[in-house]
């Protein structure tokens, strides 16, 4: 099976965020100096189901990411778990794209790589937390998509997709090519391993550019975005401690149960 | 002179930090309060490929630099040294044996399965009166045929509880000293081979340390690793890797610590303000970073001339001399800035600190070392007889 994996860039969302600086201007969040962006930890669940799906009928990974060519680093720590190959997709024209402009590049460039079964994406980006992006590449390809795929079976050119709901699983089946963007709970993507790290340092990145995929000028950057943000602030966070008063520990225990309900603390 | 990392020195430090965070932290409290061998994580280990990295790809490792193996070493003991040392510690020292010292057939025999996590193999030179004086060496060998039969007592030895195979120094030739010894491969299961596992340790908790003992145990010559004679010699090229592994480690287990000093230090609040505003922590810290970033540049140095087939004993000593100091230094302050929490295992500055008094006395003693040192500069050997 030939999958291609859309990864993106963010900053790394372990860093707390008060380390964060908002730009007010430019609506922007600045991320603090000195920590390296890390590959969406959503789109690595992708990698990881593209990798189990790869041990289990063969074929081909593909890693897309759009970015500058410091982008690389996401394709080269994608190759080091697994996948085979990897595109960064880069022009100055790319920049400010909104998500539509997003999905337009990515779809040019998986047309332009042709031989495919399956593409697979993170649920969402931890950086926006829009996802949408999966679902506008499907659209723009005209080929179906299931959202929040737990597991994927293949048999006989068609797919057999497990997805979440929020209280149990569906099951859809569809044909390939297909899209599916990939549920959180698909588990702990794998370590990079030792012979995938020298493979990937010494692999050259190719890098894509507008003329390369056939990308129309009129729908990517910021003059074809069709929204902007109009505004950006961080949620403020207060610590506050009320003591339960109770004449038994019964008593308490239960009073403390109703408080936390009351808050949708459980 | 180029002080950078390389691309696939940054990867292998970030895969290895990774590997730390996932696989040893969450569980080192449960196995150093059990004091049990953490097989599982030598299997995940084995998985992505950093049990024996450094060993070149036709015997099965994966060939890299030394230097990229001390990026490694560094963050694995940031997760846990006596972990790290779990499965790198076999490759490191007897590995080393085997691959400089051993013939091709003992390469191809060994190294594979070990690099695969299939065997353990432990490297054995101490005894009750033999550490660093190792011309005092009791354990014998005596040629029978084309065998040789073995018999003595081994201490304290890494792994040794779980080796598949121990490389085992031994006196071939009492009147010949140091240049009487010889060492051999003796594989469990061995009629005579015998080993019981150590309890109660105060560091190494996780690991497994076992005394051997060797009852006219016999040994086919094939068993023989290098020249007759050429033991002790050959015992050094486990033993120099050994003390890279020290340095790098003390670093990794230093770093581990300061960062839980300057996090807790910062939450801590006495007298109105974090404990992290007194001068005087800030001056601890400021001296376990200066000291540790000048300990790992010395690491990286020592690698850096192993990799290029340099002389390198001098180097050596400065760099364990020096990172036995650092990670006694830091740890030690480390418990004393957390205060009572630093005495409870809720934190790895104890882990860490225990450790370290055992990692101060692996790969010669800071006094030995500074011997070493005395004599390479003034020309005078100060444990002559």
């Amino acid at each position: 099976m030939n999958m291609i994996v859309c990864v993106k860039q963010v900053p790394d969302p372990e860093v707390p965020p008060a380390k964060f600086r908002i730009d007010a201007k430019t609506k922007q969040v600045i991320p603090p100096e000195g920590i390296p962006p890390v590959i969406n930890p959503f789109d690595e669940r992708a990698l990881e189901l593209a990798l189990r799906l790869k041990n289990a009928y063969g074929g081909k990974i593909t890693v897309l990411t759009m970015g500058s060519a410091k982008s690389e680093s996401v394709v080269k720590r994608a190759i080091s778990m697994g996948a085979d190959d990897g595109v960064v997709l880069s022009d100055p024209s790319f920049q400010d794209s909104d998500s539509f402009g997003t999905a337009h590049i990515l779809a040019c460039a998986i047309r332009k790589i042709g031989d495919f079964d399956l593409i697979l994406c993170g649920r969402q980006a931890s950086d926006w937390d829009e996802g949408v992006v999966g679902p506008i590449i499907a659209e723009n390809l005209s080929i179906p998509i299931v959202t929040l795929a737990l597991a994927i079976e293949s048999a006989d050119k068609a797919l057999k997709v497990k997805r979440v709901t929020t209280d149990g699983y569906q099951v859809f089946s569809m044909p390939v090519p297909a899209m599916v963007t990939v549920s959180w709970d698909v588990g702990r993507p794998r370590l990079p391993s030792g012979s995938g790290v020298i493979m990937a340092a010494r692999k050259k990145i190719p890098v894509w550019s507008a003329a390369d995929i056939g990308a129309d000028a009129g729908q990517v950057g910021k003059g074809a975005a069709r929204k902007e943000a109009a505004g950006l602030s961080r949620r403020e966070w207060a610590r506050k401690c009320e003591i339960i008063q109770a004449e038994t520990p019964d008593e308490a225990g239960t009073k403390l149960a109703e408080k936390l309900r009351d808050v949708g603390a459980v | 002179m180029d002080f950078a990392l390389t691309e696939e020195q940054t990867m292998f430090r970030d895969m290895a930090h990774k590997f730390a965070e996932q696989e040893i932290l969450p569980y080192i409290k449960d196995y150093e309060r059990e004091e049990k061998f953490l097989r599982s994580v030598v299997d995940k280990a084995r998985d992505v490929g950093l049990v024996a990295p450094f060993i070149p790809e036709e015997y099965g490792g994966l060939g890299i630099s030394k230097t990229t193996l001390a990026v490694i070493l560094e963050e694995l003991c940031w997760g846990s040294y006596s972990i790290a040392h779990n499965f790198l510690g076999g490759p490191v020292q007897p590995g080393s044996i085997v691959l400089k010292a051993g013939n091709e057939e003992q390469r191809k025999r060994w190294l594979p399965p070990m690099c695969r996590g299939e065997i353990f193999l432990a490297g054995a030179a101490v005894e009750p009166r033999a550490g660093s004086d190792a011309s005092n060496i009791e354990t014998t060998a005596v040629k029978n045929g084309n065998k040789w039969v073995l018999n003595g007592t081994k201490l304290f030895i890494t792994c040794g509880g779980i080796a598949d195979v121990a490389m085992v120094l031994a006196q071939t030739d009492k009147s010949k000293g140091p240049r009487g010894l010889t060492i051999f491969a003796v594989e469990r299961g061995t009629p005579g081979f015998t080993s019981r596992d150590l309890e109660g340790k105060l560091g190494f908790r996780a690991s497994n340390l076992a005394d051997l003992r060797f009852s006219d145990c016999e040994v086919p010559d094939e068993n023989r690793v290098g020249e007759i004679g050429r033991g002790l010699r050959n015992m050094f090229y486990g033993i120099d890797l050994a003390r890279l592994f020290c340095v790098m480690g003390s670093v990794g287990m230093s770093r581990s610590c300061m960062e839980s000093v300057i996090a807790y230090t910062k939450e801590r609040v006495q007298f109105g303000k974090p404990v992290a505003s007194f001068q005087l922590v800030q001056g601890t810290i400021a001296e376990m970073a200066a000291a540790i970033d000048g300990v790992r540049m010395q690491g990286y140095r020592l690698a850096w001339l192993m990799d290029n087939d340099a002389p390198h004993t001098l180097e050596s000593s400065y760099a364990k001399y020096q990172a036995m100091k650092l990670v006694n230094f830091v740890t030690q302050q480390s418990i004393h800035l957390f205060g009572a929490y630093g005495i409870i295992d809720e934190y790895p500055v104890q882990h860490h600190y225990r450790d370290a008094l055992l990692v101060s006395l692996m790969g010669g003693t800071p006094e030995m070392h500074a011997l070493m040192i005395g004599r390479q500069l003034t020309e005078i050997d100060a444990l002559s007889r």
